[in-house]
């Protein structure tokens, strides 16, 4: 189904294209804050860089959290060789199989470099079925010297795959770092539009590490209510298991509501929520398989005294890689069903729960 | 009480949904304890409010359980657990959907043993086709599993008896207890099972000056087990340590020196476990820290459903719980 929701489909490119492995999100930051800054009165970055908006919509309503994370998984430099090859180190989920030979950015001025691993004519036989680790990979910008190497980056430094978005197909997009730049595209057309209820949006740093930024966001703001939007997993490549043990979510088939990961556990009336806000608009949905992933609503959700959260997602294909594919179609769906969502949160009730005296 | 504990146990409420458990909770309690509320986890509060320190005595209503993932096209369900599920022994278990529908874990005869082990079970809930299955469980759908409780002499035996054992100790306490100098809440929380999960906003929102959380605990009084000091039978154990949390050293010696003083028979406890843990590694680091202990109650078996419990222990438990309640806690500093 075409659609036209109004998703900011050039900042998402700028986004996907940007680098911010997690602790180093601030060139993320700097486009998000710019795109936001015509349409907010107000925002801040607190002492984790996570930023946060107000954002007033025509009633006041539930206090309504919002969330995307600004950080990407990719690499940290650990040690320069003498050869002046760079070792480096995961930061966030990464998976081996796919690491050789994929072209890299290294450091403040994004040095190309390509991670290399032991040509096949040097394996022994029973080496060449075993996957090549990371640990026994080098980042290879051409470096000659240790010097040389140094003027490029220094440990600490951060490298992110090398990926510039494009469309791909006739439907699809393709780029890095889907997870999380289309939750934060997503979230920044939120807020750059109307608004029928107040909500306060935060752009998280340091999620694939442990939810840390989240955690500070939410505690600072108290919500009855939280939505974590992300980029997920999707699970249609072929399997011979498929049939037996379900491959879902898929691309095409719409936004992805979760009722469990391993981080949360949704609430119940709220996905009901989403049910109905998708149900009225048309908008067709998935369910994320149950146990799997997890996202900031599990720090949003126990927030000082708890609030009742769900992640609304879109499905991406090869996550964690130079090359996640995600539906136009699905995105543009979930930017609908997110806005779709917001005068019913502002309508949810918090529990009274015990009347205590200060202490 | 044994009644109590066979109506808890037998009540359906993997984490998440609990809220069976807490209605039943709440009929229980509420004509001991007149102030009940609930917050936005589903965490029940009964509380007795006084002039005193403020006590958080907490219990989680939660059990593990397992959620469907996939329903195949001749209606075979898959499934991930909740909590800490053990896959060697949920085979062959029967489990039951909140609807009723009961199903069984099987093992595949011939799958591919490379698999994950949790993928090569499946649940069979005896539907004739997939449409037929379709119509009444869908992915999402939570099941816990399906055996009654069996008492035999002081020794009694379920599922879910973690943690419902310590549902039944406090409302049991709450019963008893018709006087304290301090302000007491009992709070039966959700989604400990899957990592403490209502016990922080619980501790957060009750800002306790001292808690306690209630939970069963591992025994080495069986075959060929890990070492551990803990036997049935040996009373209400006090924690030392487990792998989440060291109990305040404050709260430790208090239940201690309670226990000496009544000639409560009790047990120290050092569960060495990583990971095993109680709503009090929740509980005591919330807002500027909380000191807080654990009583456990010792159990055999614990996450299958044949948890194994002596009376005795509740008991004495209920004992130990009600000493500490009724002790002026500004008095010994908290």
């Amino acid at each position: 189904m075409a659609r036209n929701s109004g998703f900011p489909w050039a900042l998402f490119e700028a986004l996907s294209n940007a680098r911010g492995v997690t602790g180093d999100e601030g060139p993320v930051r700097k486009i998000l804050k710019d795109f936001l800054k015509p349409h907010v009165d107000s925002m801040e970055v607190d002492a984790m860089g996570s930023i946060l908006v107000q954002k007033k919509g025509k009633t006041a309503g539930a206090r309504i959290l919002l969330g995307a994370h600004m950080d990407e998984v990719g690499f940290m430099v650990m040690k320069i060789e003498k050869s002046g090859l760079f070792r480096v180190a995961k930061v966030g989920g990464l998976d081996d199989r796919m690491l050789a030979g994929k072209r890299v950015r290294v450091g403040p001025g994004a040095a190309p470099g390509v991670l290399g691993a032991k040509a096949p004519h040097l394996l022994k036989a029973e080496d060449k079925a075993k996957i090549v680790k990371l640990e026994d990979m080098t980042v290879d910008v051409g470096a000659s010297t240790e010097a040389e190497a140094r003027k490029i980056a220094s440990p600490g430094d951060t490298a992110t795959f090398e990926s510039t978005f494009e469309s791909w197909g006739p439907s699809l997009v393709r780029g890095k770092a889907f997870d999380d730049r289309v939750g934060c595209a997503i979230l920044a057309a939120l807020v750059a539009g109307p608004s029928p209820v107040d909500f306060v949006a935060v752009f998280t740093t340091q999620e694939e590490i442990g939810l840390r930024g989240a955690r500070v966001a939410a505690q600072k703001f108290e919500p009855d209510v939280a939505v974590a939007l992300e980029g997920t997993g999707a699970a249609d490549t072929p399997s011979k298991r498929s049939e037996a043990l379900g491959a879902f979510p898929r691309l095409g088939d719409g936004p992805v509501l979760t009722r469990r990961d391993s981080s949360t556990i949704t609430d119940r009336e709220i996905f009901a929520l989403f049910e109905e806000a998708a149900g009225k608009a048309g908008i067709r949905w998935q369910e994320k398989r149950p146990g799997i992933g997890g996202t900031d609503a599990g720090e949003f959700h126990r927030a000082r005294s708890g609030a009742r959260s769900i992640s609304l997602s879109v499905p991406c294909r090869y996550i964690h890689s130079p090359a996640a594919l995600a539906a136009r179609s699905d995105i543009e769906a979930a930017l609908e069903l997110a806005r779709a969502a917001l005068s019913p949160l502002g309508r949810v009730k918090r529990p009274a729960g015990p009347r205590l005296e200060k202490s | 009480m044994i009644k109590l504990l066979t109506e808890l146990c037998g009540t359906f409420g993997p984490s998440g949904e609990e809220e069976a458990v807490a209605a039943l909770v709440k009929r229980r309690v509420k004509d001991a304890v007149g102030e009940i509320t609930t917050d936005a986890m589903g965490n029940v509060y009964a509380r007795r409010p006084g002039k005193g320190a403020r006590v958080m005595l907490a219990a989680h209503m939660d059990e593990i359980g397992l959620v469907l993932s996939h329903i195949d096209a001749r209606g075979f369900a898959r499934f991930s657990n909740i909590g800490g599920l053990r896959l060697d022994m949920a085979a062959n278990q029967r489990v039951r959907l909140k609807s009723g529908r009961v199903g069984v874990i099987m093992e595949e005869e011939r799958g591919n043993k490379d698999d994950k082990k949790i993928d090569r079970l499946y649940i069979d809930f005896g539907y004739e086709s997939g449409p037929a299955a379709r119509k009444e469980i869908h992915v999402g759908d939570v099941a816990c599993f399906d055996r009654g409780l069996e008492c035999q002499g002081n020794r009694v035996i379920s599922k879910a008896m973690d943690d419902r054992v310590a549902c039944a100790v406090l409302i049991e306490t709450a019963r008893r207890v018709q006087k304290t100098p301090n302000d007491v809440t009992f709070a039966f929380t959700v989604q400990e099972e899957v990592g403490v999960r209502g016990a922080m906003p619980a501790a957060y929102t009750l800002n306790p000056d001292v808690a306690l959380s209630v939970d069963v605990t591992m025994s080495g009084d069986v075959p060929e087990c890990r070492p551990m000091e803990v036997a049935l039978g040996d009373g209400p154990a006090i924690k030392v340590k487990d792998g989440g949390h060291i109990a305040h050293p404050k709260v430790r010696d208090l239940l201690v020196r309670l226990a000496r003083k009544m000639k409560l028979k009790h047990q120290m406890e050092v569960l060495n476990l990583d990971g095993a843990t109680t709503d009090a590694a929740a509980i005591h680091r919330v807002r500027g820290g909380v000191p807080t202990g654990c009583v456990s109650i010792p159990c055999r078996y614990v996450h299958t459903v044949s948890e194994m419990v002596d009376m005795r222990d509740v008991e004495g438990a209920v004992k130990l719980l009600a000493a500490f309640v009724t002790t002026d806690l500004r008095k010994e500093g908290f």
